[in-house]
Order: C-alpha cells, then structure tokens, then sequence
C-alpha cells in the first residue's frame, strides 16, 4: 500500500488534526499541490495548536505558488499568518518573497526588516518549512534595499552576509550573493 | 452525519486516491472523476476534470481568502473557469491509473463565447457499443447557457479522442442550464433528468432533441432538492440506483457565497418508482465533495468522488454492503 493510501486510511479511521497534517504534508510531497491545500486549509481552520496552524496556512501559500499567478491569495494566506503568530519570523520571510517576485521592493523589503526583528524558533514546523533563519530575511532585506535606494546598505548587508554567514548560506543563496555584490561594487 | 468511507472501509470496503502528476496539471485541481467498467473489454475507465484553478474552501470561516470563505482561485489574468478532461483506465485489482490521457478534443472545438470553459462534470457511458462522456457544456452562447452534451470517444491505445458531440435540448421549452443529468446505463440515451419527482428523458442523436419517456408525477417532501450525481446502474435485477448530491447554498455574515454539499442514494424498482432514498453522508467529512460516478465491478460497487474540488478518489464498496444500504 502506497505512504499515501496509509495516510489516508489513518485519517478516515481517525481524523485527528496530527493526520490530516501528515495526509496534507504527503499530497505537497507528491506534488498533487491542489489536494494537499485543501487539507492544510482545514488543519489551519480545526486545528487549536497555533504553531500548526501557523505552518499550515503557510503551506496553503506555497501550494497556490506553484501554479503562480495568485499573488492576492499567496498574500492573504502569509498575512493569516503574521496575525495569528506575529512573534514567528517565517511568514514575514515568505511574504517579503512574494513582494520580491512582482518586484515591489519597497513592501519587500518592509516584510524583511519586520522579520529580522522577530526571534527565530527552531521547532519542527520551522524545520519543515525550510526555514533557515536569519540570513533569509537578510537576504531580502540587501537585495531589496538596493531597488529602493539604499545602495550602502546593500553592501554592507551583502558583505556582512559573505563574512558572517558563509557556511549557512546554501549553495544557491551563496552564488546569488556573490554574483550580487560583483554587480553592487563593479557599480 | 455518516463519514461513508469510514463505513466502507469497516466494512471490509477499500478507498483509493487517483492522482494525475504535476506536469499535466500545474498543480490546480484534479476533481468530479466519473468511472465505467466495460466488460465487454474487461477494462475499468476513469474520467477526471481538470480545471486550471484551486478550491478555497474556509470551512470553518476561520481563515478566509481575499474574496471570501469559498472561490475558486484562479489565475489572476484569466477569469475563465476552464476544463479539460483526463481519460484513462484503473488497475482493476489496485485502481492506480494505468495511464492518463488528456482528451483530445481538437476535432470538435470550437471558440468558447463565455467563461465556463469546456465540458464539465462528466459522466462515462457505453450505449451502443460506442463510449461517451456525457457533461454539461456552457460555452457556446454568451449568457452561459448550459446543455448536456455527448461526446462519443475513441480510444487507441493511449490516445483519447472526441470523434462526435452532440448537444441536447431539454424536452420541455427553453430553459437556462441543464446540468447533471444521469445517464442509465442499461437504457441506451436514456438520462434521470431529476429524481423527486423522477424525470426520465431519451435522446435522439439524429436531431438533438429528448423526450421526456416517464414522470413519476407529484413529488415527495424533502428540504432539498436531490441533484444529479453517478450514472443510474442496476442495483440487482430488481433495482436501480445513483448516487446524487443536495446542495444548501448560502451567504456568510458579509454576504459572500457558501455551500454545503451532501450525498445520498436513490433506489427504483423497474417501473422507476421510488422505493427509497438513504440518509445525506459525507464521503470523507468535507463540505464540498462531488460524485459523478458508479459502477459494478465484480462484487463490488465503485463509486468515484471530487473531495473539495482538489482531489479525486475511489470507493471500494462490498456489494452486500451497498444492498444493506439501499434496501434494508
């Protein structure tokens, strides 16, 4: 029996939120994206854990990402999720990535600086985002500071990036900082 | 409310999710799928709806979309709800898909003049000798009129191809959007047009037209209308039965839509009397669940549903189960 049939008859016997989660979390797996959304949609509406609720109605963003175009409802879903959990730094992270997308820089890097000043949490759900931490949200916030004028800034971030997080940069977040700041200080 | 695939399942039942990879849909919703066994080939046919758009459903009005507790999200530069089809054949021992087939519909196409987009909802049937999807087409007037449409296919090899179309007139005047109607498997072109009272109607495919061939006369009471769902399929030798939906359509604290979809079965003797319909279910306790389809395989009865217009399943259900439902 399939990872996905086993899920689904652990939920039909016992429709706990935990497993409508993991039914939710092997549809995004499988890329059948449409599914999983309608099931973290109800995990965030059922669920009384906020922190679940919080990652999936972060979830439910990503699924609508993958066929692009709803930027509105992409948004809606991240900013659920600011409101409901303000204090955690992913949603902010994500936003300012949508901003990045439809290159709306100043909102981008707002949503940037708003997360940076948030603690990150290292739980399982920030694990399964892909949360990596700070040096996200830093990422955002030199990139966009550099289409909204703030030209040192985005230097000095860049630079600081290189010098201080060169080892928890992966490998395509370090070849897009070094490729920039080659641009920022040819320049 | 009965969680039907719960029953199914405790009883010895079996529940089959149907996917379509992420390269043929986008990652949108997969929804509706409708099956037919043949036995004259020994194949168990599979059609899903595919619509570029994902459903939002905030069931609980906890977390509504931008537009509210229930639309369907949709690329923001096309405002058309758009459907292809995805033909193809189950594993009959695994129902996993064999292999999936977008329709190909190019011989019969023509410019879409609304922004309902393609034939919706369909149901299979074999009548004559000859396979067709049987749905609902409202893209050919500027008002978004809707006719049953018949579209005979072909299959070679893996390729699915619409060879006829014909698009059906209701029996009686005129009327805006003819949807959902069930076509008996046993009754070449003949449909279950509504169930309470029934209404059977048969298509002529020379001039389009259908006639109504029985009305059951006043109906019975019942707070909502029971609306069109599977195929009508024999029961035994002495029954006929679909499964069909009711719908409680209604507007949240700010005025925008809602819905609340529930399933049940409805039993006729050969003379289509009513001789029962079955308490409302949910299929897996969503608010939105859709079947189009049912079919005897073996000692078992199939029937196939749309959970949230996102995803596709297929019940397993023992024969002895269903009959204990039906006729008990």
């Amino acid at each position: 029996m399939s990872e996905l049939k086993n899920l689904l008859y652990s939920y039909v016997y016992n429709p706990t939120n935990e497993n409508r989660l993991h039914l939710a979390d092997e549809y995004f797996k499988l890329q059948q994206y449409a599914a999983a959304l309608s099931y973290y949609l109800q995990t965030a509406e059922m669920s009384p854990d906020k922190d679940m609720q919080y990652y999936s109605l972060i979830q439910c963003g990503k699924c609508y990402e993958v066929p692009g175009n709803r930027k509105h409802s992409i948004m809606t879903l991240y900013k659920h999720a600011i409101h409901l959990l303000p204090e955690r730094p992913e949603a902010y992270y994500y936003l300012s990535k949508v901003y990045e997308w439809h290159s709306e820089w100043f909102d981008c890097y707002t949503f940037a600086c708003l997360g940076l000043e948030k603690s990150d949490i290292d739980d399982v759900y920030s694990k399964k985002l892909g949360y990596t931490g700070k040096v996200l949200l830093t990422f955002q916030k030199a990139l966009s500071a550099w289409w909204i004028g703030k030209g040192d800034e985005s230097r000095e971030l860049h630079t600081y990036m290189i010098n201080n997080h060169f080892n928890s940069m992966d490998e395509g977040l370090l070849n897009t900082m070094l490729g920039n700041l080659r641009i920022l200080y040819r320049q | 409310m009965t969680v039907f695939a719960k029953q199914v399942l405790e009883s010895g039942g079996s529940l089959h999710p149907i996917t379509i990879e992420l390269a043929k849909t986008n990652g949108t919703g997969i929804f509706n799928p409708s099956l037919y066994y043949d036995e004259q080939v020994d194949k168990l046919y599979f059609n899903i709806r595919h619509c570029q758009v994902t459903l939002y459903h905030a069931e609980n009005g906890k977390y509504e979309s931008f537009w509210g507790p229930l639309h369907y999200c949709h690329p923001e530069n096309d405002m058309t709800l758009t459907t292809t089809n995805y033909f193809g054949e189950l594993n009959k021992q695994t129902l996993e898909p064999v292999y999936t087939s977008k329709v190909d519909t190019s011989k019969l196409d023509v410019a879409p003049i609304w922004n309902f987009v393609g034939l919706e909802d369909c149901r299979i049937a074999k009548w004559n000798d000859k396979l067709y999807l049987s749905g609902v087409r409202r893209d050919t007037t500027p008002n978004g009129q809707g006719r049953i449409e018949l579209s005979g296919i072909e299959i070679d090899g893996e390729h699915v191809k619409e060879v006829t179309r014909n698009r059906l007139q209701p029996p009686f005047g005129d009327s805006y959007c003819e949807k959902n109607w069930m076509p008996v498997i046993d009754k070449p072109f003949q449909y279950a047009k509504w169930c309470n009272p029934t209404e059977i109607v048969e298509a002529n495919l020379e001039s389009n037209a259908t006639t109504q061939v029985f009305h059951g006369g006043d109906a019975f009471y019942y707070p909502r209308d029971f609306r069109g769902g599977s195929q009508v399929i024999r029961l035994n030798d002495e029954y006929r039965f679909c499964c069909v939906h009711t719908v409680n359509l209604f507007k949240s604290e700010q005025g925008r839509k809602n819905a609340v979809y529930r399933h049940c079965f409805i039993v006729w003797d050969n003379d289509w009397n009513v001789v029962k319909h079955t308490p409302e279910f949910t299929f897996l306790d969503a608010k939105i669940e859709f079947c189009a389809g049912m079919t005897k395989y073996k000692n078992d009865f199939l029937i196939s549903f749309g959970y949230q217009d996102n995803a596709s399943y297929v019940l397993r259900v023992p024969e002895s189960l269903m009959e204990n439902i039906c006729l008990s």
